[in-house]
């Protein structure tokens, strides 16, 4: 499923108060002397997938589980779906659906029980099979949850975040150790839940992902919201050049930089990237550079700035470490 | 109501599933009692020093001597009654049958057994032993009429073989056992983050907790049957009180353990880490509670301690409700007593359970 960005725009509703699904004021958690969230204001639209990316230890984990009740914060205001989360959190259980980094989940239950057994929990319940069937379970029908496979167990927690129905759906890196094939029958269950009007906030540790899925996203780093936009937005926001990757073993550096429109070079190992603001100058110069002196420009590619490019320069660290 | 329906059944379809769990849940009670019931069961029965005076003269009286001769179990030592009972004083002898003539031409032959009450354990392998060989030969002199007038000195109207005692305190062990172990499975949810799972959904802890409470009670009703049924078929106990009474008792002791594996469960790390202490606590419960033998036979040194332990409450109760055993309480205490530790476990553990 493809859905452009400008149906992504008109889908988007305009930001007021009513149109949030989640916001958030002032998230404030402390651990005896360590901030863990230090003062997180967050709004997420309602019909948007929305990413929250961070390192380990940034805070992104303890911000969900303080939306979702699963915390109770030192400060801040949480509104979930226009209901206070502080005071009547079972209704915004009823309607949020969430999927953590459990393992297994009543090890000694089939798929198909668990699923049956959690939608007992809430008012309003999918079919159990629509799910097994929408996650690629069927096989894994009556298995145990604890002889699935870490892809199975995952798609598990997905279609157990998915059983009420909710309006918002919490996933907490639902797509980490997923084959490619998974993954991408993943995305397209994210997507049909955007398409159903439903709302999703993920963490990921795949930048592609972050840029495939999420509408927009915040970039959290020491209990703090650094950055907030659609992916694209804070790229071009941060990043005006354009990559030149290439290997040449002992490559003159000072002759590259001298090259038209480069603004930096720089060099890991053999491989040498050439960052430049008018591609089509440098490539020319380059090519003619490079056969003058009998110069290889072995595994050239070029590349635009990435999310991974803006996390980095907004964190200094890369996400997956 | 859903949630708790389906909780419940999901507990119970877990605990199936657990197959070592299952089998040492009935296994273990089990073996007990086929080891204890085969040692004072069977043909092992120790030998007993018996007095015997005869003061009847006849055939009925014959009967009975021979009766009691043919029994392996028993020595006989044939004596003035004077001369017996001073002995069954000095403790030479475990009991002395005396047998009189009838009162009338025509009476039934008076035997009376003589034994000392304080001696439990004989009185409860020994008496119904010399009971039953003297009936026999009471049946073989005439199954019209009762030929043979039995009357016991300083025994109660308890009619219990070892196995008979056994039993229920097997029972009351086992239903100990369930009830202390029953929190681990809530800890392992906490240390897997089950329960933080559970957290982020509707469902009320008190639901789970119901629903885990429940499925323990549904074993230990299903776990008295099983002991009650097998005890039965291989050593034929005969449950002879009320078996609502029996359910009641079952119920409230299961109750009071379940609770009080909370309280041990409340702070434990991990499963590994709860084991050991309810290890720890179950122990000395199993041995001074009057599982296996008689309380009275505790040293007095340590009767504050059996007398604190709901074990020896739950054990009592079952014993008088089952086989109409001789209370150690009245009923009513052992009621009062086992609601007093449910409570402070449920007050302890609601204090103390930590959900994170």
């Amino acid at each position: 499923m493809v859905t452009t960005d400008a149906a992504r725009d008109d889908a988007r509703p305009a930001l007021v108060a009513g149109s949030l699904a989640i916001d958030v004021e002032g998230l404030v958690k402390r651990y005896g002397d360590k901030v863990a969230v230090a003062g997180v204001s967050l709004q997420v639209r309602r019909g948007e997938v929305f990413g929250l990316l961070g390192p380990n230890g940034a805070g992104k984990t303890t911000t969900i589980e303080m939306i979702t009740g699963l915390r109770e914060p030192d400060a801040g205001r949480i509104s979930v779906l226009g209901i206070d989360a502080r005071r009547r959190l079972d209704d915004v259980k009823q309607r949020i659906g969430v999927q953590l980094q459990t393992p297994a989940l009543f090890p000694l239950l089939t798929v198909y029980e668990v699923l049956d057994l959690f939608a007992s929990f809430f008012e309003r319940a999918d079919e159990p099979d629509a799910l097994i069937a929408a996650l690629g379970l069927e096989e894994s029908h009556n298995k145990l949850t604890k002889e699935l496979s870490g892809g199975q167990q995952q798609r598990l927690s997905v279609a157990l975040a998915l059983i009420n129905q909710p309006d918002l759906i919490f996933l907490d890196e639902p797509t980490t150790g997923l084959d490619p094939q998974a993954r991408l029958s993943l995305w397209e269950v994210i997507e049909q839940q955007r398409a159903a009007g439903r709302t999703v906030l993920l963490t990921t540790h795949y930048m592609e992902e972050a840029e495939r899925l999420c509408d927009r996203v915040a970039i959290i780093d020491h209990g703090v919201i650094q950055a907030v936009d659609a992916p694209r937005e804070l790229i071009r926001q941060n990043f005006s050049e354009t990559a030149i990757i290439f290997t040449q073993p002992g490559a003159d550096l000072a002759d590259l930089r001298g090259l038209p429109a480069v603004s930096n070079v720089g060099r890991d190992g053999d491989e040498v990237t050439l960052y430049s603001h008018a591609v089509a100058e440098t490539m020319a110069a380059l090519l003619a550079w490079a056969s003058g002196h009998g110069q290889p420009l072995d595994s050239l590619y070029v590349r635009g700035a990435t999310l991974e490019d803006v996390f980095l320069k907004l964190t200094g660290r890369r996400l997956r470490e | 109501m859903k949630a708790f329906r389906k909780l419940l059944r999901a507990n119970l379809i877990s605990f199936r599933r657990e197959r070592a769990t299952v089998f040492w849940t009935f296994a273990f009670p089990l073996i007990f009692i086929l080891i204890f019931g085969g040692i004072f069961g069977g043909d092992n029965t120790p030998t007993f020093d018996v007095g015997l005076v005869n003061q009847a003269q006849g055939r009925s009286a014959d009967t009975v001597v021979q009766a009691l001769q043919s029994q392996k179990a028993l020595k006989l030592h044939t004596g003035s009654r004077d001369g017996e009972l001073k002995k069954l004083k000095d403790g030479d002898r475990k009991a002395v049958v005396v047998i009189d003539a009838p009162s009338t031409s025509g009476g039934s032959l008076a035997v009376q057994l003589f034994a000392d009450p304080s001696q439990t354990a004989t009185q409860q392998v020994l008496l119904p032993f010399l009971r039953q060989a003297i009936g026999q030969a009471g049946n073989e002199i005439s199954n019209v009429r009762p030929a043979i007038d039995l009357q016991e000195q300083s025994i109660g109207s308890k009619n219990l073989r070892t196995i008979d005692f056994l039993l229920p305190g097997i029972l009351a062990m086992a239903i100990m056992q369930l009830g202390l172990f029953s929190a681990i499975p809530l800890v392992t949810q906490r240390e897997t983050k089950v329960l933080r799972r559970l957290g982020a959904t509707p469902l009320k802890r008190r639901t789970m907790i119901a629903a885990q409470v429940t499925q323990r009670l549904i074993v230990a009703v299903i776990q008295t049957v099983v002991l009650i049924e097998a005890g039965s078929l291989f050593f034929h106990v005969k449950i002879a009180g009320n078996m609502p009474e029996l359910a009641a008792f079952v119920v409230l002791g299961a109750l009071a353990f379940v609770a009080m594996g909370y309280v041990v469960a409340s702070r434990a790390k991990s499963a590994e880490a709860a084991q050991p202490l309810v290890s720890v606590i179950q122990f000395p419960m199993l041995f001074l509670s009057g599982v296996f033998f008689p309380v009275e036979l505790a040293p007095k040194i340590i009767q504050p301690v059996v007398r604190a332990l709901p074990l020896t409450y739950l054990a009592d109760a079952l014993r008088q409700v089952s086989v109409q055993s001789t209370p150690l309480n009245p009923l009513w205490v052992d009621t009062v007593v086992l609601l007093g530790w449910l409570v402070l476990c449920l007050a302890l553990s609601v204090r103390l359970f930590r959900w994170e």
